[in-house]
């Protein structure tokens, strides 16, 4: 009864993808390449090694919603608010000249009028995961560009949800089953968004901070997208837009970071799947049907992409750099262009698997071409700055720089932290910091990303009250602030050889303090 | 609608909903998630989620192969393997010809047997957590104990279920644990060269380690259970594998939520002879947990260290329990048999919880006279410390050649069998502080609050050495220290 093939099956993805995700890694491409590639490989283009199970169809939709849910959780709102206007006006612009552009393109390379209207949908986006991972990995996630292409990456998300929400309904018969279907569709979506809000906000918080590291804080956040996607299955709706939903809800409150965290090595292993099985669906004939348009295509959208954003940033009155980097950080076509080519093709009699097939080499040609313009888009900017337009501007927003950053909490740090009156940011994974005055954030320091978030590269002092030679190690290398680390005795000296000057031996101040004490009382 | 994706959503909701409000209750998740799946029975069928069980299987042993390190067990491998080895001798072989006897088929009655005598290695570790972390014996012993009735109870169960050529099989699983001892190391290394320091990368590379190794075993005929334990095994001893373990944890949980509630699936409504049989397979861990105690004192531990290592024993292996429910869908077992042993895994693993909080309390009781043991107590004027760690230590070094005597107290033999005066005895007995004179002593010294009820009608001076303050003792806050040097060296940096 042991299911053997499933396990089989999983085996010959997970090595094909590992073996590509290594090749990836070495020549600096994004793994998402990898996993697609993975289903070229498998699928009926080479070897046509695996067919579609129910499990692996399951894992697939499990994968998308999971993407999803984690897009939903990246939204925060409260950090946008301040570019929020010059950041719409930008997307929608964006949007709007963007799918033009993409459609005249696929127009005039031969698809019908239908079709090339679907490739300019899906190819108005960028590719979230692959921009914030790259961001990420070079601590550009909090710099003026970095935040205006999260932003615009976030509004393209909720016009990508709009996408899948009118590409889901039954009817297109007429334009008053369209307009009922689409208002149907968003009276639910506002009613599960408020309803996800809400719940979030009252209940879900509290949940959460009352099994905060056990194990039911991970079963409760990943309930809460399950219960989302059967409703949005029950109502029609598409998984995708429940697990959206689900995830922007947790998204607004203070464990968001946390859940994103514990979520993400489940949304790695099954959104491998679901991109290998975007390659499985593809045959040679169709992929090779447009090769030499999608070749062009893909060279046209990215200058355009480029050009198109980078007046849009300048129009809103960002400075040169800053126009210049948020532009070539967003010129690749999204992973959801071959989601809603992959809908189109189940949905629209008129879309044909030629058409994913052309989708399927833009989006893989312009990620990997972006990768790379990512990783030196410094660089770049200083080789371009003299041909481009525009001034050089300042940012003017205030940084957490020059600050004191405690990692971990312990009660007694409130009291100590009163006569330092300093600039000082809190990340720990303990409620008790959230009633704390000074800034915080929520988090276990162990990730990257939250330290990111504190900017633990531009702090003064980093005071670390976890006692983890790895985690030390890694602020080592992420900042040149003085580290002043707590540990117990028997590590003492393990710190000071890997060169941690400032050792907070916990164990012996204790001792000494309560003997001294003790030894003073008894004599 | 969604059948699969269904059935999953009623799964975490009921599971999350009794997970959160029991969240404070001694009550094991495994026990819960059982529960779940038998209420769930009367709709689902294990069938149902077949597949995902089995990825649960393959993650659960994973990651118990993951914890599986031998090298940490230092010399404990000797005591764990003698004390395993009169078990099976004495305890397992003889179960098992009583089964036979009584009409059961071989089959049946070495998986009952083995369900008796082997532990659950998921609940006892994680109730010997804090045991194992501080480096006590009974943490250690229980570790080693248990990674040896897996290694067993994983061998005679691939053999029992492939029984074609029992000795090539088993030939085969010795190799192969021979080989991954040995190579693990130089595996683990190119394995981190290969993913460097991408977690996503290495959340790959080991989770094809373990479908890859589970499928080798299958092919090789002893089932896909031992390749994905010794999966685990091959990267337990690298540095970082406490980083694969916490990467592959969400994943563990998600399908190890999905394997209990098919347990409980098919489990249902169990019949009286499977009831019958239960009750005799909890009886017997009773046993089990006396036979692990009397070994392991007769290797010479402590008779406390020893008991605290055997009740660890009192649960059913959940590594038999999963067989069994495989061989039970596939008609190899009675469903009795599945009935009985998962019922008894549902039960111990909720009274496990209980024998733990309480286990000082039936020591006491089962083993009174060996209990308390003392040396050199002084009548009066004298301080009294409790319980014994290195602050207390320095103080009875250092004032013991003074006039005052100190006396120490605590239940570890262990830290108190060096000291001049002491008390090895039950803290939370009145009977070893009336041993401790502790009405007349001068002053009395406590780390621990839970005593303070006992001690507080003593006119002695009463010191507190804990964070929480109780009235009638002088606080001492340790805590106190650190704020204050903290405020010192942070003052002293900024100034630098």
């Amino acid at each position: 009864m042991i299911s053997q093939l499933l396990i089989f099956e999983l085996f010959i993805i997970l090595i094909v993808a590992v073996v590509l995700a290594i090749i990836a890694k070495k020549t600096g491409q994004p793994l998402i390449v990898a996993y697609i590639l993975t289903g070229v490989v498998l699928g009926p283009i080479f070897f046509d090694f695996i067919t579609e199970s129910n499990i692996i169809h399951f894992m697939e939709e499990l994968g998308l919603a999971f993407l999803l849910f984690l897009v939903g959780t990246e939204m925060k709102f409260g950090p946008l608010r301040k570019i929020l206007k010059s950041v719409t006006k930008i997307s929608i612009a964006q949007i709007l000249a963007q799918q033009f552009l993409a459609f005249i393109v696929a127009y005039m390379l031969g698809f019908a009028l239908f079709e090339a209207l679907i490739i300019s949908v899906c190819t108005i986006f960028g590719a979230t995961p692959v921009v914030v991972k790259l961001l990420s990995d070079k601590d550009e996630l909090g710099t003026e560009a970095g935040r205006i292409d999260v932003g615009t990456l976030i509004l393209q998300d909720i016009y990508l949800i709009i996408v899948i929400a009118i590409m889901r309904l039954d009817d297109f018969s007429n334009i008053f089953s369209v307009a009922y279907g689409l208002f149907e569709v968003f009276a639910l979506i506002v009613i599960i968004g408020v309803v996800s809000y809400l719940i979030s906000k009252y209940f879900v918080t509290s949940w959460l901070g009352q099994t905060s590291r056990s194990g039911v804080f991970f079963l409760i956040s990943i309930t809460w997208l399950f219960v989302f996607l059967t409703l949005s299955d029950y109502l029609n709706l598409s998984l995708e837009i429940g697990a959206f939903l689900a995830g922007l809800g947790i998204g607004q409150i203070p464990f968001g970071e946390e859940v994103r965290e514990k979520i993400r090595p489940l949304t790695n292993f099954f959104m491998a799947i679901f991109f290998a099985s975007l390659g499985l669906v593809l045959n040679l004939e169709s992929v090779m049907a447009y090769w030499k348009e999608a070749l062009f295509a893909s060279f046209v959208l990215l200058i355009s992409n480029f050009f198109v954003l980078y007046y849009l940033i300048q129009w809103q009155g960002f400075g040169k750099e800053t126009s210049f980097k948020g532009s070539v950080n967003m010129m690749q076509l999204s992973e959801f262009s071959l989601v809603i080519g992959g809908i189109a093709l189940v949905t629209f009699d008129f879309f044909t698997d030629q058409a994913l097939g052309y989708l399927t080499i833009m989006t893989l040609v312009t990620i990997i071409i972006s990768a790379y313009l990512i990783k030196y888009n410094h660089y770049l900017y200083l080789k371009l700055k003299k041909y481009l337009t525009g001034e050089e501007k300042e940012t003017t927003e205030k940084k957490r720089e020059n600050h004191i950053a405690i990692l971990g909490y312990e009660p007694w740090i409130q009291k100590a932290l009163r006569k330092i009156n300093k600039n000082v940011v809190i990340l720990a994974e303990d409620r008790r910091i959230l009633n704390l005055t000074y800034d915080k954030e929520y988090g276990n320091p162990n990730h990257k990303q939250l330290r990111e978030q504190i900017n633990i590269k531009d702090a003064k002092l980093v005071v670390n009250l976890i006692d983890n030679l790895d985690l030390n190690l890694d602020l080592q290398k992420e900042t040149k602030a003085k580290i002043l680390v707590k540990t117990s005795k028997k590590n003492h000296t393990l710190y000071q050889k890997n060169g941690f000057h400032y050792v907070f031996d916990e164990e012996e101040l204790e001792e000494k303090y309560v003997y001294q004490k003790l030894r003073r009382e008894l004599s | 609608m969604n059948t699969q994706l269904l059935v999953v959503t009623i799964v975490l909701f009921l599971t999350s909903i009794s997970s959160y409000l029991l969240r404070h209750k001694t009550i094991s998740r495994y026990s819960l998630y059982l529960v779940t799946g038998i209420t769930l029975s009367f709709w689902i069928r294990v069938e149902n989620i077949i597949e995902l069980t089995t990825l649960g299987v393959v993650f659960l042993l994973f990651y118990l192969g993951l914890r599986a390190n031998p090298s940490l067990f230092e010399r404990n491998w000797k005591v764990s393997v003698k004390t395993t080895f009169w078990i099976t001798l004495l305890v397992t072989i003889p179960f098992t010809i009583l089964l036979i006897y009584q009409g059961f088929t071989l089959f049946d009655s070495i998986i009952l047997a083995l369900a008796v005598t082997t532990g659950s290695s998921l609940v006892a570790i994680k109730l010997v957590k804090k045991e194992i972390e501080k480096g006590l014996l009974q943490g250690k012993l229980t570790e080693s104990i248990n990674l040896i009735h897996d290694v067993i109870v994983l061998t005679v169960l691939a053999v029992l279920s492939f029984p074609s050529n029992p000795i090539k099989d088993v030939a085969i699983i010795v190799a192969l644990f021979v080989v991954v001892v040995v190579v693990r190391d130089r595996f683990a290394n190119l394995f981190f060269k290969i993913t460097g320091k991408s977690k996503e990368l290495q959340l790959f590379v080991a989770i094809t380690i373990l479908l890859g190794l589970s499928v080798m075993t299958n092919l090789a005929g002893i089932g896909l259970l031992i390749g994905s334990f010794l999966a685990g095994m091959i990267l337990s001893n690298h540095k970082t594998s406490y980083e694969i373990r916490k990467n592959i944890e969400p994943l563990k949980e998600f399908f190890i939520v999905i394997l209990f509630v098919s347990i409980g699936l098919g489990l249902g409504i169990p019949t009286l002879n499977a009831l019958y049989l239960a009750a005799l397979l909890i009886a017997l861990t009773i046993i089990v947990v006396f036979a692990h105690q009397i070994m392991l004192t007769q290797q010479g531990i402590h008779a406390k260290t020893s008991f605290y290592t055997a009740i660890q024993m009192d649960q059913v292996s959940e590594f038999v329990v999963i067989a069994t429910l495989f061989l039970y869908l596939d008609s190899a077992v009675s469903i009795y048999v599945y009935e009985a042993v998962a019922l008894a895994f549902l039960i111990t693993s909720l009274t496990s919880l209980l024998t733990d909080i309480y286990k000082e309390k039936i020591f006491s009781f089962v083993n009174k006279e060996a209990f308390v043991s003392a040396k050199n107590i002084p009548k009066q004027n004298h301080v009294i410390i409790a319980v014994i760690g290195k602050v207390a230590h320095m103080l009875y070094n250092d004032l013991q050649d003074k006039n005052t005597p100190l006396l120490a107290i605590d239940q570890d033999p262990q830290k108190v069998q060096n000291l001049k005066r002491y008390i090895i005895g039950d803290i939370n007995k009145e009977e070893t502080w009336e041993k401790a004179n502790y009405k007349k002593a001068k002053a009395i010294i406590l780390f621990n609050p839970a005593f303070c009820n006992i001690v507080k009608t003593s006119k002695a001076k009463k010191f507190l050495v804990h964070t929480s303050k109780i009235q009638g003792f002088k606080h001492i806050d340790m805590k106190e220290a650190e704020q204050k040097r903290f405020n010192q060296i942070i003052q002293e940096i900024l100034k630098t």
